[in-house]
This record gives structure tokens, sequence and C-alpha cells, in this order.
């Protein structure tokens, strides 16, 4: 407990304070706005938070992160177009209610479900992510390889609609992950000769290009030029009728727990579990026609599953190491940047740290109640009335100032442009972009576990497999890569039988 | 070969993009940028001029103060700048 208190107070500050409340501010405003999502706004913002004090890059991260799942409500309710992946199954139930005339309290739902379930999943954080940590105390390099391989797998099958092209994926960012220096050898690798890559390249810089192009080029293929008019914007506070939240209490909590559930694992993301919940809400009502035609449970399910998401996502990261999606990965690297290395010892040596981002993921959760009311909500959705055409060239500038910042390096723009317009045709061919920035972080770490692992059995490779967890962690990764495979064969079957 | 009209405004946003990059070095920073806050909404047919231009500006403001003023962040140098200095 003395963990949590003494983080607080350092929470409690100036600096991560305003940090929070302007970044959850700011999270609700991309992910209101389509085209934006929070990957890209958090890959942006990092390479400026380099010279800051960590607690408040943190706290920036997860203001945007908790802020843009909310965000994404707002159109997804007013206009059928979910803001970020996560709020598309926001828009079944939502839409239907704008339609009759309640889009205020659609929106009132959705900011309650949001915050109650981010603070459900920050909650879980706060409780497992400790406990956790403790069992890599046990960890040695044989089992730092595996839990890597682990991670870069179950990504890879789970992420995209083809565990092939998730692996190809994964793999990719393997091999971008080994240019540059060895680190044990001193070798150079992949550089042509070059020395701007004798560095590698740098993750921030190619997630900008993959994270950020992508979406920028999309929506100069939409060429909406006009924006929205005023009338499609209209809004009315309304208050809750009595026993109204009380009614939404048992969807919350089976939401919460759905969306917390698929945080942990690695690979699922917020979309899935706003699916999760919401079937699951329509499969417990009394009534499931009533889904799909604006009942305020679905939306409640929905908004409240993808919160739920973001605490949960963290586990993993800040315990093992491993990050379960890329904001896990942003997460991550913001702390290397800072000179930290995840794991049991973070807990250890920086308590402040580890329990003040966790304090901020809560925080920012009970902020959304308090800038996501009508009010705020009625400002942000003016923001869709600015033509995306005018998005396109803003969001540019902004990568370009984000890269050139990192180093200060011309060529670093152009590695981005590449890598930018690489993840735009990997993306037309259902190649998911997540798995390639988890191999070039999990790949230098599999990589320098396996050699110290090899270094400590003097090359016996048989090493890698004995001890009992790493054994384990070996089955786990064979059986998420047969499973759809298995799959896939069955299925094959069953249509050659038809 | 007929190429739909959102494949032409993606290669015309790509190619506008590398030219921005291109030039971001040569032509310093806010003025390569402003440049490209008004040329590509026009490429991708967008036709009101002051409206681009006020959006331009704002946002050029609020990038200085952020990044230079507040963060104080070196980004490429004003090619017109040291074009003045060397004028004067």
């Amino acid at each position: 407990m003395e963990f949590y208190t003494n983080a607080l107070a350092h929470v409690l500050s100036f600096g991560p304070l305003t940090a929070m409340i302007g970044a959850t501010l700011l999270g609700v405003f991309i992910g209101a706005l389509p085209g934006l999502n929070p990957v890209m706004a958090i890959a942006l913002l990092l390479p400026l938070t380099y010279s800051m004090d960590p607690l408040v890059a943190l706290a920036m991260v997860a203001g945007i992160y908790n802020g843009s799942m909310y965000g994404g409500a707002i159109p997804a309710i007013l206009l059928r177009i979910p803001g970020t992946p996560a709020s598309i199954a926001t828009t079944f139930d939502g839409f239907p209610m704008a339609d009759k005339g309640e889009a205020a309290k659609a929106l009132k739902i959705a900011c309650w479900s949001s915050a109650v379930g981010g603070i459900a999943s920050a909650i879980a954080l706060m409780t497992v992510g400790p406990l956790l940590a403790r069992v890599t105390l046990f960890f040695g390099p044989a089992e730092y390889f595996w839990i890597a391989i682990f991670g870069m797998a179950s990504v890879g099958v789970m992420v995209g609609s083809d565990p092939v092209k998730g692996i190809m994926a994964a793999v990719l960012g393997l091999l971008i992950g080994t240019l540059g220096i060895d680190n044990l050898s001193g070798q150079a690798r992949f550089t042509f000769g070059r020395t701007w890559l004798l560095g590698g390249l740098d993750l921030i810089v190619v997630l900008v290009g993959l994270y950020a192009l992508p979406p920028v080029l999309q929506l100069a293929e939409k060429t909406d030029l006009k924006g929205l008019s005023a009338a499609q914007l209209k809004l009315t506070n309304v208050p809750f009728k009595h026993g109204e939240v009380r009614g939404l209490i048992p969807t919350w909590i089976r939401a919460s727990g759905i969306g917390i559930g698929v945080g942990i694992l690695p690979g699922a993301g917020g979309n899935i579990a706003a699916f999760l919940s919401y079937n699951a809400a329509k499969n417990a009502s009394d009534d499931p026609s009533s889904f799909g035609k604006g009942n305020p449970q679905g939306v409640a399910a929905a908004e409240c599953g993808n919160n739920a998401d973001n605490a949960a996502s963290m586990i993993p990261a800040l315990s093992l190491g491993i990050p379960g999606n890329v904001v896990a990965a942003l997460v991550l690297s913001a702390l290397t940047i800072h000179g930290l290395q995840p794991g049991p010892q973070l807990f250890h040596q920086n308590p402040v740290l580890v329990g003040g981002f966790m304090m901020e993921m809560l925080l920012t959760s009970v902020l959304i109640f308090a800038l996501g009311g009508a009010v705020a909500t009625r400002v942000f959705a003016q923001f869709q009335r600015l033509p995306g055409v005018l998005l396109v060239p803003s969001i540019l500038i902004l990568m370009c100032v984000g890269v050139y910042v990192i180093n200060g390096r011309p060529v670093d723009l152009w590695v981005m442009l590449a890598a930018g317009l690489a993840g735009y045709f990997l993306e037309k061919v259902n190649v998911p972009l997540a798995p390639i920035i988890l191999g070039m972080i999990l790949g230098p770490m599999a990589e320098q576990s396996v050699r110290r692992a090899l270094l400590i059995s003097r090359g016996d490779a048989t090493e890698l497999l004995t001890r009992p967890i790493s054994a384990a962690l070996a089955l786990a990764t064979l059986l998420v890569i047969a499973w759809p495979i298995a799959k896939a064969m069955r299925r094959r079957r069953g249509t050659k039988a038809a | 070969m007929a190429i739909g009209i959102s494949t032409a405004q993606m290669i015309i946003a790509a190619v506008i993009a590398t030219i921005y990059v291109a030039l971001v070095v040569p032509l310093g920073f806010y003025t390569a940028s402003f440049l490209l806050m008004l040329a590509l909404p026009m490429a991708l047919g967008f036709r009101q001029l002051v409206y681009a231009l006020i959006v331009a500006l704002v946002f050029m403001v609020l990038i200085y103060l952020v990044f230079s003023v507040l963060l104080e962040k070196p980004l490429p140098r004003e090619a017109l700048l040291s074009l003045f200095a060397a004028g004067a």
C-alpha cells in the first residue's frame, strides 16, 4: 500500500497533473477525429518527452490512451463513424440512439462506461502487476528468450485476419531489429557500409512512419473537403433517470471483466474487447432483439469493454517486459529511453515510477467523468467540422517534427517516409503492422537472452528446454502457433467433405 | 488503365509528402511546412484558399510556440532568414 501512497504524492504534483488533464483532453480530441488514432498520437508525442521527467511523459501516454478510447465514441454515436477501431461496436446501438434523438444520453452513457471500465482495469493492473513481476524472479535468460518468442508468436497469430501474414510481419520486425552493431561481438550487420545504419533503425522513427502515414494517405483518399454541418452536431444535456445507472451496473461488471481478460492476453486489442462485451451483454439480456436498435446497454458494454482493455494490457508489459499491443510497446520504449528496464527490478528500483504510472492510468480514467461531460463533448464534436484535407498536411508536419527532434538527422525523415509507404501497402494486403513493431522490440531481447543462455550452458542448446518454466513457455508458443494451423486444416477438410 | 479517384488522391498525397521531406532541410522547417499546408489541400481539390491560409497560420504559430518556444527543439534552419541576413 505504501508503494502506491508514495507514488500518489509524486503524481499529484504540478507537472504530472497538468500533463494528465491536457493529455486526456487531447486524447478525447484524437479519438473523436476519425483518421487519427491513439498509437499515432503517442508515437508523435514520445520524441518530445525525451527531455521530460518520466512521470510526466507517462502521464501523457496514460491520458491519451484512456481519453482516445472514450473520444472514439463521439463520432460513433453521432455519425456512425467509429473514431477508433475500438469504437466499432459502439456504433451498433449508439447511432440508433442518436437517431431517436437520444444522442446526448448515449454520449453520457459512453462517458460513464468508459470511466468505469478504465478504473476497473487500472485496479486490476495495480493488483496483478506487482504479483506477476515476482514470478519473473525465477526467470533466467532461457525463460526470457522463450517469453519474447511467445510474445511475438501470439501477437503475430492473433492480431490480424491471417496468422501466416501476422508471423511474416513479426519476422520482418525481427529482421529490422538485427540492423546495426551487434552488442555482443561488435560486428556491424546489414549496414551496407552506411554509417547512419550502425545504430540500427530507431524504433520511434519506424513507428511514426508505420502508424501515422497510412492513416494520412487514407484521409487523402477520402478527400473530405467540407467537414460536417452544425445541424448534425446538436446536443442537449439530459440527466440520468432514477435507477438508470443501477441498471447498467451488471453490464459494467461483465464488460470490465472481459476487457481486463482480453487486455492481459497479448495480441487482442480494444476492438475485440468491445465486441466480446457487446455480445455478452446481448446474450445476457432478457430482450436480445432490442440490441442494435438503440439499447443503452449495448453502448455501455462496448465502451466499458474497450476502456477496460487499456490498463490491463500494461500488466504483461510492466511485469514481464512483454508488450501485448503497440501502446504497451510504446510505454516500454518510453521507459527504455529513460534508461529503465522493465521487469521485477523495475518494481524494486523505481517504485515511484511504476506505481506512479499505474496511478496515472487510474486518475486519467476518473478524469473522463469530468472532462467527457456534455459541454466538452459538444466542443469536441465541433472539430468534426474541420475538412479532412486540412488534417493531412498538419499530421505530416507533426510527423516530421517528431522524427527530426529525436536525433536531428535528416536521414530519419526518409526512413520514416519509407516505413510509412511500406506500411500503407502492407495494410492494403492485410498484413498487420503491430507484429513488426513487436519484432523490432522483442527480437533484440530474444537474441541477447538466447546468447546469454548458451554462454551459461557452454553452447548446449538443450538447456533452453530442460528448465520447467522454459519448457512450459516453449510448449505454450508451440500451441499458439499450432492452433490456427489445426483450425485451418479442419476447415479445409470440412469443405472437401462437403 | 483507369485509376480510381481515391488512388489518384493517395498518389498525389504520397508524392507531395516525398517532395516535402526532400525540401524540409534545404528550405527550412517553417517555410516548407507552410507551403505544404497550402499546397497539399489545393492539390487534393480544396478551393477555399483563405480558409487554408488561416488554418496554416494558426497551426504554424502553435507549432512554433510548442517546439521552438516551449521545448526549444532545434528544427531545420530557414533558408529565407539566412538570405535576408546575407543581404543586410
